[in-house]
């Protein structure tokens, strides 16, 4: 009972406290032109029928729009947006090649007869050094010219070899990691077999790779000035 | 909404555009006070009433009389005229008040309406509307989130914010109140 009178004394008192902004609002009167005011307004809707029928209102009538209608209207448009953006995403998304596809590699492979050293080599080259294979199996080549008789290592060969031959293209599917994505392009610029053979202990292969470097630089050297000779 | 509200509606809707100045005699009045407690100056609530009227014209194919009555629905429109003319202007400013739950929202004792009337002037405009819908004209507070809401929502879940809106409103207004009293 006590909490009720409590609440209706509040409430008087919000009533004589609004009473007095009301007192100054009700002398806020309508301008006697008012009506003429807004007919002169929608003079300019006169030739279109109410908004929503067949004609649209005239632009210069667009400015009016009600703050109230125009936040309906850009609720639309931000509802039409947003489906249209995921659909969008949809649609790429969609068009995106498949993830084994994305990683399928085409590597190519020197068909060169394998020897153990070539086995073991092979056994321990890993699935994500692809690039690598080539000049492995180069260098076995090599050990191919020393089991037939040669003490002399032959390094053009594998060079030849890996351009003239035909090369059998051989799909790796096994899921390979991210890095492994990219596809195997020969370089302008044939890195030196040397170099990857450092973590080598055989000091044979070492010794035919560096043979084979200076050979291939001394036949590149030669090119290069034969082609700077023929542009000249 | 009245017979005559209806005859109107259906004759504009038909294409008798003149009809319309009926509705602005009818009800222009009653809304050049609504609008004049919020904005709060002459010149700005006749802006307003101009432009609540070619809304209310140019969307009166919206208008439903189940879910509104004529007036209301004029002064939903007329509400958010106000709020937008003055947000255009800038006169809105906020108060930057840190209200805690534990605060109760029950007016300091021996509060005079004076002095009500002052804190209720340091609120923003929808809370002083909101509190003139409710405690001044007695509406329900279905009716005030019909008017406020800007999808002319009446659902429960907005009438439930309305109330906590109240709840804050009172609030703020027993801490101005406090700061009035400690400087008088």
């Amino acid at each position: 009972m006590n909490n009720d009178n409590r609440l209706s004394e509040a409430k008087n008192l919000f009533r004589q406290a609004l009473q007095r902004q009301n007192d100054r609002a009700a002398g806020f009167k309508m301008p006697d032109d008012m009506e003429q005011r807004v007919m002169k307004s929608l003079q300019t809707l006169s030739d279109s029928p109410l908004k929503g029928e067949k004609d649209p209102p005239r632009p210069s009538l667009k400015g009016r729009e009600s703050s109230l209608f125009k936040g309906e209207s850009e609720r639309v448009w931000g509802f039409l947006a947003i489906a249209a953006s995921v659909l969008l995403l949809i649609i790429f998304n969609i068009e995106k090649p498949q993830p084994e596809q994305q990683h399928r590699v085409i590597a190519e492979v020197v068909t060169e007869p394998q020897d153990s050293a070539e086995e073991k080599m092979a056994g321990n080259t890993e699935k994500h050094n692809v690039p690598r294979q080539g000049t492995q199996r180069a260098v076995t080549g090599d050990t191919a010219c020393r089991d037939g008789g040669h003490s002399v290592p032959c390094p053009e060969k594998p060079l030849l070899a890996r351009r003239n031959k035909p090369a059998v293209r051989e799909e790796i599917t096994a899921e390979p990691p991210a890095e492994e994505a990219v596809p195997m392009e020969t370089p302008a610029e044939e890195p030196f077999p040397e170099d990857r053979l450092l973590d080598t202990n055989n000091p044979y292969l070492i010794a035919a790779a560096q043979l084979q470097d200076v050979r291939a630089r001394g036949e590149r050297l030669d090119r290069e000035v034969a082609m700077l000779m023929n542009r000249q | 909404m009245t017979n005559g509200d209806n005859i109107i509606i259906a004759s504009i809707r038909g294409g008798e555009t003149k009809a319309f100045g009926q509705l602005v005699k009818r009800y222009g009045p009653s809304l050049m006070v609504f609008v004049g407690r919020i904005v709060g100056v002459q010149e700005d609530a006749e802006d307003v009433v101009q432009n609540t009227f070619v809304a209310a014209f140019q969307h009166l194919k919206d208008f439903d009389p189940q879910r509104a009555s004529l007036p209301t629905w004029l002064q939903r429109i007329a509400y958010h005229e106000a709020l937008y003319h003055l947000r255009k202007h800038r006169r809105q400013v906020e108060l930057p008040l840190n209200i805690s739950d534990d605060i109760p929202d029950d007016l300091p004792e021996d509060t005079t309406a004076q002095q009500l009337d002052e804190a209720i002037q340091q609120l923003s405009p929808e809370e002083q509307t909101l509190l003139q819908l409710f405690y001044y004209d007695g509406r329900s507070l279905k009716e005030i989130a019909y008017i406020t809401d800007k999808a002319g929502q009446a659902t429960a879940r907005e009438v439930s914010r309305l109330s906590s809106q109240l709840f804050r409103i009172r609030q703020r207004l027993r801490i101005i109140l406090t700061h009035i009293r400690n400087h008088e």
